[in-house]
């Protein structure tokens, strides 16, 4: 008897895998990976009983082992490495059905069936299951021959104790019988002997599962391709297949690519035709989906709703996050002074007060938008949403170069470009998922937000354009729209000069609507929000202290530091004459330099120098003191409006943050594109503040 | 023959035959889209955007490029 069994968790996409994934689990267990949408197999640990300990791992959702996405590709790779290495099988598996859908459901549940792994079936949203889609699923338990079917809702709990029930006998369960039922005709099986023989020395299979394996290679040999396989073991398949096809009728070979699917629904159909299902459904009903959808997905009002809702999310976003914002950034100066007021004079002080507690502060204020954008987001995919908008702007997506999936990486990518690189694993084509990773950081995250928020409070007038726009909105507005018109019209270029392989194909379901669980909506905003805090906050915490060091050294003989004589001082200063054009002094550039390890640290940086540069008694306000600085030799100010706009303009196209590159890395396999990257941003970000400034200058603006 | 994306809005049709490449074929196939299976227009988009159908008692969006080698006749 084992200690801790692996379960994995597989099913269609929007079936509600994740709800059970977090149903089953609780909240102080580790979850690996950024959450929010599944897109990377997820693992946490929970305890059945005292002794049994269940490892359980969710993965994305997919339609077949061949796979057409990248997301569906890690699900077949992990399939394709459970066939080859029978040890690294999981346990069981939890296959999650949509209880309203249960014959497409099956097809995937089919292939897995083959696998010999003990499966339980949930059918789950059972709480939504019409009367028409009703039959006797006990007797699909006997004839699918598998552990168990239980009707179940991940909202009501229905049918939760039966599956925990089921887990526990999973631990003292010894012998499984064998699922695999689909059988292959024999002038068929006589034609692939020389594939079924390769499929068997590769793969190691036998019998029922090694002929349906070895169908699917020759259906359709281009799923060779999204495997994992040595290039010695794909050629003797290849070269099998080539041998068979010969010998195979040819009235059939149209009828071969879909041969699989044929048989596999056949089979289905003839399991559910002894469970009592009905398989002839009225499709000319209205269901209320479809009656919502009239609206949402109406040709002109559907749009107009999604910009309302669009700019309803960003407006709370920037007004009602405001609030906790301004609570966090007074307790973090109280905490600050206190801290000041009560700790000995010295070095440690220092320490704590302009390293520590600054750095704390510049990671926690963006806490609330994070929250915010990740619930809006959350609730929206969840509620069966997102897929409608994806839908809706498709056509205008394509036209710009990109995906109607690239909507989600794109509105996430406003909160931070991380998990927006990531989601783009659910685009079918390679080509518009690489244009959408290509332009993501152009898209304003909330770590530009503080730079914009600081530049625009300091420098720019509380005045109104016309009487009625407020002028700092205004210029906040345009920063956030000249990223996103930039990121597009850059995505059309890259569309036309790329050359990469694109697959026009995309088939999508629309899941009904349903309202969202609020305790997986919770979920996955809390481990964002963790991983946020932590993972992020260290590299800026570490940046912090590192920079409060720089900036504190060498100490002269009076004991004391100016800031320009400091190591961060002497940084800044050469690479002075290079941002000078743009109007960047060397304080500036210390804070450029701090942003390639995320943009946020530019306050806390400035609040350093400031801070250092003052020496006050107190934590002086930023905003007076960037005010208020004057250039040593030329008696200038150091800062202007003109000089904020071209600091801003040049965060708007910068490449920094690195975390997103080592991203882009891992899913572009490559430092090609994150290369190029770099140099089209900095290029961009460069040519875009040398014109602002100079400009500007030209045309009398200070 | 007709193909799916002429269908009209409401109308109902029967597929026919697929004539679609290979490996989006089997998608097409492996999500229902089979000769035989009845299919409703639900929506279409402008400007040659993708289409809405529901077939069996689901709704699956595809693009132009699927629908329209995707043969049906009238029900």
């Amino acid at each position: 008897m084992k200690d801790v069994l692996k379960v994995a968790i597989l099913g269609n996409p929007n079936c509600g895998k994740t709800a059970i994934f977090n149903l089953l689990t609780n909240l102080n267990e580790k979850v690996s990976n950024y959450p929010g949408i599944t897109v990377e197999k997820k693992v946490a640990d929970f305890n059945l009983d005292e002794s049994k300990k269940i490892s359980l791992e969710d993965y994305p959702g997919s339609y077949s082992v061949v796979s057409q996405s990248i997301d569906e590709k890690i699900v077949s790779e992990n399939i394709y490495k459970w066939i080859r290495q029978p040890e690294l099988k999981p346990d069981a598996i939890i296959y999650v059905a949509d209880a309203n859908n249960v014959r497409r459901n099956l097809y995937f549940c089919s292939q897995l069936l083959e696998l010999d792994i003990p499966t339980i079936l949930l059918l789950n949203m059972n709480d939504l299951l019409i009367n028409e889609n009703k039959f006797d699923y006990v007797k699909l338990k006997e004839e699918l021959n598998i552990l168990n079917v239980i009707p179940f809702s991940a909202v009501t709990k229905v049918g939760l104790d039966e599956l925990k029930g089921n887990l526990r006998e999973l631990f003292s369960l010894s012998y499984f019988k064998k699922n695999c039922k689909i059988n292959l005709g024999k002038d068929i099986l006589e034609a692939i002997i020389p594939v079924t023989e390769s499929i068997e020395s590769v793969f190691k299979v036998k019998d029922t599962f090694r002929n349906n394996l070895s169908l699917r290679f020759i259906c359709n040999p281009e799923h060779l391709d999204n495997i994992l396989l040595n290039e010695d073991d794909k050629l003797k398949i290849r070269n099998s297949i080539n041998k068979s096809i010969d010998g195979i009728n040819k009235d059939m070979k149209p009828l071969l690519a879909t041969l699989e699917s044929d048989l596999r629904y056949g089979w289905i159909d003839e399991v559910l035709l002894k469970c009592s299902f009905k398989k002839i459904k009225v499709i000319e009903k209205k269901t209320f989906s479809e009656k919502i959808d009239g609206v949402l997905t109406h040709s002109f009002f559907g749009p107009i709703i999604f910009v309302g809702i669009l700019y309803f999310i960003f407006q709370s976003i920037f007004s009602w996050a405001g609030y906790p914002m301004d609570l966090i950034d007074s307790l973090v100066a109280t905490f600050g002074n206190y801290m000041y007021s009560i700790l000995p004079d010295g070095l440690f002080r220092d320490l704590i007060v302009d390293g520590v507690i600054a750095g704390i502060g510049g990671i926690v204020i963006f806490l609330p938008q994070i929250i915010l954008l990740m619930s809006f987001m959350t609730l929206l995919e969840d509620s069966g949403y997102m897929t409608r908008v994806t839908f809706m702007m498709d056509r205008f997506m394509r036209s710009m170069g990109l995906h109607g999936k690239s909507i989600l990486p794109i509105m996430s990518g406003y909160a931070c470009a991380i998990p927006g690189i990531i989601s783009t694993r659910t685009i079918d084509s390679w080509k518009e998922r690489l244009i959408t990773i290509l332009i993501l950081p152009l898209i304003s995250c909330s770590a530009r937000l503080p730079v914009y928020v600081l530049m625009i409070g300091t420098f720019i007038p509380e005045t109104y354009l016309f009487g009625f726009v407020g002028l700092q909105g205004f210029v906040m507005v345009l920063m956030y729209f000249l990223g996103t018109i930039t990121a597009f019209i850059l995505a059309k270029i890259f569309s036309k000069v790329l050359t990469e392989s694109s697959n026009p194909s995309f088939v999508m379901e629309l899941p009904a609507y349903r309202f969202p669980i609020f305790k997986s909506v919770f979920r996955q905003v809390y481990n964002r929000g963790k991983l946020f805090l932590f993972d992020a906050g260290k590299i800026i915490m570490i940046i912090s202290i590192a920079l409060w060091f720089l900036a504190s050294f060498p100490k002269n003989n009076f004991g004391e530091v100016d800031i320009s004589d400091s190591y961060a001082g002497k940084i800044g200063k050469t690479i002075e004459p290079v941002i000078e054009p743009l109007g960047f002094d060397w304080k500036i550039g210390i804070a450029l330099i701090t942003s390639f390890a995320a943009r946020e640290v530019v306050v806390s940086t400035l609040s350093t120098i400031y801070n250092i540069d003052d020496d006050g008694e107190d934590m002086v306000s930023l905003k007076e003191a960037m005010r208020n600085d004057v250039d040593e030799k030329t008696g200038n100010k150091t800062y202007t409006p003109l000089i904020a706009i071209s600091l801003m303009v040049f965060y708007v196209y910068a490449a920094q943050c690195m975390v997103t590159f080592a991203v882009i890395k891992t899913e572009t396999n490559g430092w090609k594109w994150p290369i190029f990257m770099i140099f089209y941003m900095t290029t961009l970000a460069y040519t875009a503040s040398l014109l602002v400034y100079q400009v500007g200058k030209i045309l009398g603006f200070s | 023959m007709k193909n799916l994306y002429k269908l009209r809005e409401n109308d109902i049709a029967k597929i026919v035959s697929l004539d679609n490449k290979n490996l989006s074929k089997l998608r097409l196939a492996e999500m229902g889209l089979m000769p035989g299976v009845q299919v409703r227009m639900i929506k279409k988009t402008p400007f040659g955007g993708p289409v809405l159908i529901k077939i069996n008692n689901y709704y699956l969006t595809l693009r132009k490029e699927d629908a329209s080698f995707i043969f049906i006749i009238g029900d």
